[in-house]
């Protein structure tokens, strides 16, 4: 009886989450494999899904590294030139707004005519980036903060440069905020339908089309079909890029304490 | 000239991050005159509340919905309070090769965007319906239960109740203290930063909830003010932005609000880093 009597606290997150996710979603896989049609050859022909993954891959491959860098100088200037606690709070302050409350201004910028010729995704891009900076950066100015400061100096004093210090330095020895700070912009970039959603409707421009809103269309459809096999196809993407990122991490952490 | 250089790069960073915001505030002030003639424009030409005063007069289905958001956020709010720190608890005390398993899952579980977990939840709704005859779509019911068991408060939480020292809890144990007594008195007093921290997360997320809503309620009246603001913008513009304004002020006033409890919840994480 003693053994069990922690399970009481676990119990109800259990259930909910077996019954909400789990269990539906394994049922769910006999649409995609035990179904009379192909339902993996048959989204690879689906036009929409083509061009919602090429989306998606574009986005993610340049937003995601300039979301870290851009997080990380942000954090570094904050740290190395003390800069006042209002510039923390207005980094910070664009992860609390909500979405549709400043759709009007991203709505009357992307119609404006001197956006006219750009690609729909760098406009939906440039909001990622305002609205998530925030996390990359409190990650790095926390770690920032708490580094020890000898090991810098001593690299300054055997004549090392700024820049070869940041990039031989500092970032391995970050490499676990680094981690951090792309999974944590991996996850809200996947979330960045809320964005589009809110500033350009349910049916946006072909250009900014990504996987999220495919799947969305998919469920309000119930197809589950070509849902299913879209979802396990991210669900698989995901899968992969948390395991190379978790690994590389631990490989830097090997390396650091060589 | 290095004093200088700063204070104009402060006042570059702050006016980036806050420009979105700085420009729905001023066009709050706007009349609908100044905001139908289409060229981007900051400051207002008269200072008028015209706008407040129409949403909250005329308008009052506004805050009908507002309330709506209210109860969506508290529902969420307070089960997923409850239930994740239960099984956070759980997690922290408990060490088996199991209780890691069971928390990678969680942990992949919480990375999966919304497009994925609402599938299973449409699927189960609509076979309770199917079986039990209960309909779950268009209440508000259905927005608020998976909410409750997101598994974002558990992965938080877990840090740090293992965070605490490992002294506390056996002493506590010595002293003849039950596992819920040590919760309560021990673990939760421990931890109540980052259960403030925990409390703006789940609010943001949930003041600002779109994909649920547009999956699982149909009808206008149930709907949270962040959809109805979506519309308002092609009908009634005169009025968005003061709707906008109201909609943003609670969060960033709790934002304000527990800064405090914010800072002294990383220089915490600083020192046990050190």
């Amino acid at each position: 009886m003693k053994k069990y009597s922690m399970m009481k606290y676990i119990l109800p997150s259990i259930f909910g989450v077996a019954f909400l996710n789990l269990v539906p979603f394994i049922i769910a896989q006999k649409y995609v494999f035990f179904s009379s049609g192909g339902s993996f050859t048959d989204i690879f022909s689906n036009m929409g899904f083509i061009i919602s993954i090429k989306n998606t891959a574009v986005f993610m491959s340049v937003f995601i590294p300039l979301a870290v860098i851009i997080g990380f100088v942000t954090a570094f200037l904050t740290e190395y030139l003390k800069l006042s606690f209002w510039v923390q709070a207005a980094v910070i302050l664009p992860i609390t707004v909500p979405a549709s409350s400043v759709s009007g201004f991203f709505r009357e910028i992307a119609a404006s005519s001197a956006l006219e010729n750009i690609n729909g995704l760098f406009i939906v891009g440039f909001i990622f980036l305002w609205s998530c900076i925030g996390y990359t950066y409190i990650i790095f100015l926390i770690s920032l903060k708490n580094r020890d400061k000898s090991i810098e100096e001593a690299a300054y004093l055997d004549g090392s440069g700024t820049l070869r210090t940041i990039f031989s330095i500092m970032l391995p020895l970050h490499s676990e905020a680094l981690v951090l700070a792309v999974i944590v912009s991996t996850y809200n970039s996947l979330k960045i339908f809320r964005m589009t959603y809110a500033i350009f409707g349910e049916y946006p421009d072909y250009r900014m089309f990504m996987i999220q809103n495919f799947l969305h269309l998919k469920l309000k459809e119930l197809s589950l079909d070509t849902l299913m096999a879209g979802a396990d196809i991210l669900l698989a993407f995901i899968f992969i890029l948390l395991f190379f990122i978790l690994r590389s991490g631990r490989k830097h952490k090997i390396k650091m304490s060589l | 000239m290095k004093k200088f250089t700063v204070k104009l790069l402060s006042a570059f960073i702050i006016i980036v991050f806050i420009f979105p915001i700085l420009y729905t505030i001023s066009h709050s002030f706007m009349d609908g005159y100044q905001l139908k003639n289409n060229e981007v424009e900051i400051v207002p030409e008269i200072f008028n509340i015209q706008q407040y005063y129409e949403i909250s007069v005329e308008k009052n289905e506004y805050f009908k919905l507002y309330i709506n958001s209210a109860i969506m956020t508290a529902g969420v709010l307070l089960g997923q309070m409850i239930v994740s720190i239960g099984a956070a608890y759980y997690f922290s005390v408990k060490k088996s090769r199991y209780s890691e398993v069971l928390f990678l899952i969680y942990t992949f579980f919480m990375l999966l965007p919304l497009q994925i977990t609402l599938i299973p939840n449409v699927l189960l709704y609509n076979s309770i319906e199917r079986y039990l005859g209960l309909r779950l779509f268009n209440t508000q019911f259905a927005v608020i239960l998976p909410g409750v068991f997101s598994t974002l408060g558990v992965f938080f939480l877990k840090q740090f109740f293992e965070s605490m020292p490992q002294s506390y809890y056996e002493i506590a144990k010595i002293d003849g203290a039950s596992d819920l007594e040590i919760l309560l008195h021990v673990v939760l007093p421990y931890s109540k930063n980052a259960i403030a921290a925990l409390c703006l997360l789940i609010f943001i997320e949930n003041w600002n909830l779109i994909e649920q809503p547009i999956i699982f309620l149909s009808s206008m009246s149930k709907m949270p003010v962040s959809i109805y603001l979506n519309t308002l913008y092609s009908s009634y513009r005169e009025i968005f932005y003061a709707g906008s304004v109201l909609f943003m002020f609670p969060v960033i006033y709790v934002f304000m609000k527990i800064r405090d409890k914010l800072k002294v919840m990383v220089l915490k994480i600083s020192d046990e880093g050190r």
